[in-house]
């Protein structure tokens, strides 16, 4: 049987030039349930799909504030997470502390970049198993930035991780000039929802309990909208038609982006055999 | 995880990295000593806001106790073009400090993101860097005016400084000998004309000047002034104001 | 030379009266070092949160360092729990705050004021090393000597020969407690050289806070 001899630990290249330790944790984020990320001139907001893991447990949180400016959306590890968000708090709360005004988010996600890259390059260890939809607003205005395992960060007009997040970015390539056009919060986030309902399977429907909204912008510190905050948007997005929903054998024409979508109608690509390339812009058309 | 947050040595690598790059007698046979005072010093200076910018005045002389070391020297520093910083005090000290604002401007322009100091951010930092060097009994003899433009509230910006870590905002500011001479002096301009125009403030801030000159053996009548306005700073050359000593001949008592 | 220390006494009046419905504090705005004035523009009132100020005189470098670390503490408060702290949790983390610098400790001393979850008034007052106390009225600083006499008789009706019945809460409304603060500043602000130039007076009920600044004497 074929045995992947490139990927006992993070130091090792395979001869393709790829490092498949990190290319897993890049799978890890695939896992996690999809959050929704985008701009106007004034805000950002993200959107997330919430799991429960049990009917006996709460939903798990996906969204978390790191400072009035700032926060995360997650999908992966929410372990991982927490130890990446006390860092990005803790970074925020020093320099305030000794400059008296918001870390911007360049240097903050620069700070963490470096803090991530070590664990791509480290024998002990292993990357960080979480990928970051990162909203702010701060001296350049709003922000979108997402953050992989692999230390790269992307700053974004609109962006999508975590699972069936392709359909998401469908939606924002296509809605692009519509929704950074948008004039109210409101409006922007009816956009999030839409594309987050986008990223869910036939027999589920957005709902207050499935779904975290978070937003930041101008005069608007850092807020999450649980439950019944966002019930009022949800019920007015679920009342549209739903987007062509993709059968099992999509009829779309095949890309090479699709391959790397997660799809749960598809067994999962063996291990050995990861197909994503570290500098694939797998986002193409959505970098600023 | 219950103590990630150590608030006692919330001193923070920036400004760890300046203080302890300081002294470096962690080898030295003899204890380690501590500053006691200033060696060359600056005397007062000043800062006055207008309806849309600040000034900031010094003289030039850099003090050796009572000799007149330096005639000429700089204690205006353009921090960027929203951004002055006057000192008084130990002239060794403020190098210090310069070096280190220096090295912080060159990583924002590596940065390339735009952020840069501004009055407000350079204030409080500053203001921590002169605590945690008094909170080890190793103070930084200084007393700083910060003034310029804040970009954030589009209003100018001015605040004082001690070496305690003392920092305040005020209208007007002046250090050292000037809170008795200057001070009050200002004050009158200021809280007689709210809308103090640029002119104005120039000619009030090297008349408190001139009003210190007469009174102090340390300073002299060459001088420098910064303004800021918005998106501009300039640290004007050294020049020299008039003085009249026809008045002292009629002072009695003192020959 | 060679008499470093590493304290200064900056002056200043911070004064509070918890009422059933409101709190009130008070400070002025002068800053002092030794017979000079820093600043005429530097109020001593900070707020902490929507529900909770702070109010606080002594070493200015140490009230300003005290209340970054308070409000690091406050964040953190947040990023863990959700939610804002109480005026009673602020109340009870003054003490640690104060007391971890006990052998080196913070020469203040603070007020903090607010409402609890029920719209009602709370004054706690401090050491510089954190020991709470806990009044309907208090105030500290510079002209505490001055003016504590005259809050103890007209609100607490101590020292007194009259019939002035006792004004503490409930009995004290806010229109009056403001009169008592700013009367009580006046009179602080003439004898004490390091009060005066402005007396600000924030008023806090369940439907909002309001400002209230007035003139002192300035010489």
């Amino acid at each position: 049987m074929f045995r992947n001899q490139y990927d006992n630990d993070v130091t090792v290249w395979s001869p393709q030039g790829r490092l498949h330790q990190i290319e897993y944790a890049m799978e890890a984020v695939k896992q996690g349930s999809a959050v929704v990320g985008m701009k106007n001139a004034t805000h950002a907001a993200i959107a997330a799909v919430k799991r429960v893991p049990s009917e006996l447990a709460s939903y798990q949180k996906k969204l978390f504030a790191i400072d009035e400016h700032c926060g995360v959306g997650i999908a992966g590890l929410t372990a991982d997470a927490r130890t990446i968000n006390n860092f990005l708090q803790t970074e925020c709360l020093n320099h305030r502390y000794a400059y008296s005004r918001p870390m911007p988010l360049s240097r903050l996600v620069g700070t963490l970049g470096n803090k991530m890259q070590v664990t791509t390059q480290e024998e002990s260890g292993r990357p960080y198993g979480v990928g970051l939809l990162m909203i702010g607003f701060d001296h350049k205005g709003p922000h979108l930035i997402q953050i992989d395992p692999s230390a790269n960060h992307y700053e974004c007009k609109g962006m999508s991780i975590g699972a069936r997040s392709q359909s998401a970015r469908t939606y924002l390539e296509k809605h692009l000039d519509t929704y950074q056009a948008t004039q109210t919060v409101e409006d922007l986030v009816r956009h999030a929802l839409r594309a987050l309902r986008d990223t869910l399977t036939n027999d589920q429907e957005l709902s207050s309990k499935l779904v975290s909204v978070a937003v930041v912008g101008k005069d608007h510190p850092f807020q999450v909208y649980d439950d019944q905050l966002v019930e009022d948007l949800i019920s007015e997005v679920i009342k549209e038609p739903r987007a062509t929903v993709r059968p099992a054998q999509s009829t779309f024409a095949v890309q090479a982006e699709d391959l790397m979508e997660e799809d749960t109608n598809r067994p999962p690509p063996p291990d050995p055999e990861v197909a994503v390339a570290l500098d694939v812009a797998v986002h193409r058309g959505t970098n600023p | 995880m219950a103590h990630r947050y150590d608030i006692n040595s919330a001193l923070l690598r920036d400004l760890k990295v300046p203080l302890d790059g300081r002294t470096s007698s962690s080898h030295s046979a003899t204890p380690k000593q501590h500053s006691q005072g200033p060696s060359v010093s600056g005397t007062a200076v000043i800062g006055v806001a207008f309806k849309d910018g600040i000034v900031l005045a010094a003289d030039t002389v850099g003090s050796y106790g009572t000799l007149c070391k330096i005639r000429t020297v700089p204690r205006l520093l353009k921090v960027n073009k929203n951004t002055v910083l006057a000192m008084s005090g130990d002239y060794a000290d403020f190098q210090f400090i310069e070096q280190h604002i220096g090295k912080q401007s060159i990583r924002d322009f590596n940065s390339d993101d735009g952020y840069e100091w501004s009055p407000k951010s350079l204030h409080s930092w500053l203001t921590r860097v002169l605590y945690n060097a008094r909170s080890k009994i190793d103070p930084l003899w200084n007393s700083y005016v910060v003034g310029g433009y804040e970009t954030e509230t589009n209003r100018p910006y001015l605040g004082g400084l001690t070496m305690l870590g003392i920092s305040y905002t005020s209208p007007y500011v002046a250090t050292g000998f000037g809170r008795f001479i200057a001070q009050p002096f200002l004050a009158d301009q200021v809280e007689k004309n709210p809308e103090l125009d640029e002119k104005t403030a120039r000619v009030a801030a090297i008349h408190a000047l001139r009003l210190l000159y007469y009174r102090n053996r340390e300073s002299s009548n060459k001088y420098q002034l910064a303004v800021v306005t918005k998106d501009n700073a300039v640290v004007e050359p050294v020049k020299e104001f008039e003085t009249a000593w026809d008045t002292a001949l009629m002072i009695r008592g003192y020959d | 030379m060679g008499d470093f220390s590493p304290y200064d006494d900056n002056g200043g009046t911070v004064a509070a009266i918890a009422g059933q419905d409101y709190v009130l504090i008070a400070c002025d705005s002068r800053l002092s070092t030794g017979s000079t004035i820093l600043s005429r523009f530097t109020p001593k009132i900070y707020p902490l949160s929507k529900m909770t100020v702070f109010a606080c005189s002594g070493f200015h470098a140490d009230v300003l360092t005290l209340i970054k670390n308070l409000e690091v503490r406050m964040k953190l408060f947040i990023h863990e729990h959700g939610e804002e702290m109480s005026t009673k949790a602020v109340m009870a983390l003054m003490l640690p705050t104060l007391y971890g610098r006990r052998f080196f400790p913070f020469y203040v001393r603070p007020i903090v004021a607010g409402l609890d979850r029920d719209g009602k008034g709370l004054v706690a007052s401090y050491d510089p090393v954190g020991t709470p106390e806990f009044f309907d009225y208090v105030i500290q600083g510079s002209g505490e000597n001055l003016v504590h006499p005259f809050l103890h008789n007209q609100i607490g009706a101590k020292r007194t020969l009259s019939d002035v019945p006792v004004q503490a809460p409930p009995g004290l409304t806010l229109d009056k407690a403001v009169k008592l603060l700013k009367d009580a500043f006046l009179a602080a602000a003439e004898r004490d050289v390091y009060t005066g130039d402005t007396v600000t007076l924030v008023a806090m009920t369940a439907k909002g806070t309001e400002t209230m600044e007035y003139q002192l004497r300035r010489d």
